[in-house]
């Protein structure tokens, strides 16, 4: 059994799943596509580690203390004021998408339910125009509504999975630098 | 014999005694003559006696000889008699056996001259033949005994009728359409399954109607992908159709299915409140769009111009600037930081904080009440769920669960109404998080310019 056979299957598989199927399809590969990016962008950060002697690794934390030392003041309080916004701009770009994975993640399984209600509604359908005798025209309903609600969870599960670990990593990140910043400012 | 002789004598004897003796000669000789007389009589009457008994035992003999040939008959006879009684009945038994397995022949043959004759009746190739059924109807008399000729025509009919159900015919033809009217037009039927009809520019689905023998259009309008295709056929351009193998059922349920007001009219009352937060989220969300899609996240070449003004010193330009893009919430809250350049840090600060202040109402309008509005929205499918199921078993404890279609009512109201309070909360929830989204960036984006401002100020009054 080649790829090919394995994706017709799938299709087919997916098909049964009703027009449900498909805003929840978009919502799992727009959801992935966030969390790779933010692993991306979460492991460029982390080899962002200041004091290791290498170049190139500690570009973002010279920018911030360039951009500082242009700025500075002779204000110390203002100082450090400023050199919080300044890290503050480069967190909120670590914290971004982060939130709408999580977002997407609570989706996911409404979208499943809106699935399950959409098939269950064609099966009643079908009871009420064949009565309870003719399974196969109950078959496709129930299958839309057990796929749908499958792939929902399918879905979820690992983003919510994801979208913890993905915040927890962006946290120690942000306390890492929030830590640096302040001795920095302090040494400055 | 003797008492004759005796009594004579007696007689004799009593006429003799007053005669005198010359009579008695010849009484004597007289009586001498009579008794010889007598024994003469008597020896012939003896002598006839014995040839008549002898006859008669020969006669005897020869009657019983024949009685006994005649019984010998008559046993014979009986046996004779009883044999072919015996084949009689097994005979009958015979025609028993017959009759009964003509009877059931015949009524296999009524059988399927009546299984014949429904298939025909629901079957769209009878509008071709129309006599085809009176051919079959002495099969289907009651009290006649078939014969072969019924049985050709029984056989001659499913044979034509199988030959049909192989085969793409197209003719023109009567039909009655949706409205009732008696119509003519091109009629295609593909073997037994379906018939098509094209009348001018209008394509459908018929169906063979037994009550009234005719052919008429299924209520309801088949999807526009299904209508071109036959189309398409009709005019030689395909050479597919959408054929439908239930005979009309799944036809009937497409064209049944394209109705968003009976779905809704399923859905019961609190449809409606659900659809009017549908709209209300639909207009906010557009408000918002319109007015956050017209604000820029980030404001750096903004930014960079006004720090360059300012480190030279030209706090009246910046501020006509910052009056230019008064649309923009950071250039607002740049110009309060202006207005303030000369105060204490402090004065500065507070009034950076005001105008973010005064800004943050105008940016968060409206999202609360989406998000509310998300919230509900599905609640509201919950309560029609309820009140569905409360429907339906209100319809259990009156008619009992015989018959689903009782039930089907209240279920599918709750199914509705959850369907669309979900459809109806999904995209809201989505759409509010980015709306949030974007406030928030602005709201940081406000603040780092404020700071970054209030540096360059300190900077300029430091004289660095």
């Amino acid at each position: 059994m080649g790829f090919p056979d394995y994706l017709a299957d799938t299709l087919e598989y997916l098909n049964q799943g009703g027009c449900v199927l498909y805003p929840l399809i978009a919502v799992s590969v727009w959801m992935w596509y966030l969390i790779i990016r933010k692993l991306v962008l979460l492991s460029y950060w982390g080899r962002q580690r200041p004091g290791k002697k290498k170049t190139g690794q500690t570009t973002e934390a010279r920018a911030v203390l360039a951009e500082f030392r242009e700025n500075r003041t002779a204000d110390p309080e203002w100082d450090r004021r400023l050199l919080q916004s300044l890290v503050r701009r480069r967190q909120n770009e670590l914290e971004k998408h982060i939130q709408t994975i999580f977002v997407l993640a609570a989706v996911a399984p409404l979208l499943g339910l809106l699935g399950t209600v959409t098939g269950m509604i064609s099966t009643f359908e079908a009871i009420s125009r064949f009565g309870t005798a003719n399974a196969r025209a109950l078959a496709s309903g129930i299958s839309e509504a057990l796929i749908t609600t499958q792939a929902g969870l399918i879905v979820a599960v690992p983003g919510l999975f994801m979208g913890h670990y993905i915040r927890r990593r962006a946290d120690n990140i942000r306390m890492r630098m929030d830590r640096f910043f302040l001795n920095a400012g302090n040494r400055l | 014999m003797m008492r004759r002789i005796v009594t004579v004598l007696t007689l004799l004897g009593m006429a003799v005694s007053p005669a005198a003796g010359d009579d008695w000669s010849q009484a004597v000789a007289q009586v001498q003559s009579e008794i010889r007389q007598t024994r003469s009589d008597a020896a012939a009457t003896d002598s006839i006696i014995a040839g008549e008994r002898s006859r008669l035992t020969g006669e005897l003999s020869a009657l019983n000889a024949d009685v006994a040939k005649q019984e010998e008959t008559l046993s014979h006879l009986k046996e004779k008699f009883d044999a072919l009684l015996k084949s009689e009945e097994t005979l009958r038994g015979e025609i028993a056996a017959g009759e009964g397995e003509a009877r059931a022949l015949a009524e296999i043959l009524r059988t399927a001259g009546k299984d014949a004759e429904t298939m025909l009746s629901g079957s769209p190739v009878t509008p071709e033949h129309p006599a085809r059924q009176a051919l079959l109807g002495p099969l289907l008399e009651p009290d006649r005994f078939p014969g072969m000729a019924d049985i050709r025509n029984l056989a001659e009919v499913l044979f034509s009728e199988t030959e049909a159900g192989g085969q793409v015919l197209r003719r023109t033809g009567p039909f009655v359409d949706d409205q009732g009217n008696e119509t003519e037009g091109e009629i295609l039927r593909v073997g037994k399954f379906t018939t098509f009809y094209r009348h001018g520019d209008a394509v459908g689905y018929l169906r063979f109607d037994p009550a009234s023998h005719k052919l008429v259009e299924i209520p309801g309008d088949p999807p526009w992908s299904v209508r071109r295709a036959i189309r398409k056929y009709f005019s030689g351009e395909a050479d597919h159709l959408p054929v439908d193998l239930s005979g009309g059922v799944i036809v009937e349920q497409v064209n049944r299915n394209d109705n968003i007001g009976e779905w809704l009219r399923a859905g019961g009352l609190l449809v409606w409140p659900i659809i009017v937060i549908g709209l209300i989220a639909v207009l906010l969300s557009l408000e918002r769009l319109w007015s956050l899609g017209r604000i820029p996240t980030q404001t750096d070449n903004f930014m960079d111009r006004l720090r360059k003004l300012v480190s030279e010193g030209d706090l009246t330009t910046g501020r006509e600037l910052c009056e230019k893009k008064s649309r923009i919430p950071t250039c607002n809250v740049l110009r309060a930081g202006l207005e303030f350049a000369d105060s204490a840090k402090e004065v500065m600060e507070n009034a950076l904080e005001e105008a973010i202040l005064v800004e943050m109402p105008r940016l968060e309008r409206f999202l609360s009440t989406l998000s509310v509005l998300a919230a509900v929205a599905p609640l509201l499918g919950l309560l029609g769920t309820v009140t569905g199921m409360i429907h339906t078993f209100q319809g259990i404890t009156v008619f009992g669960t015989s018959d689903p279609r009782m039930m089907s009512g209240g279920i599918s109201e709750a199914l509705v109404t959850t369907q669309l309070g979900l459809a109806v909360a999904i995209p809201i929830t989505i759409i509010h998080h980015f709306f949030d989204r974007r406030v928030e960036k602005i709201i940081g984006d406000m603040e780092e310019k404020g700071t970054a401002l209030v540096t360059v100020l300190i900077r300029r009054a430091d004289g660095v």
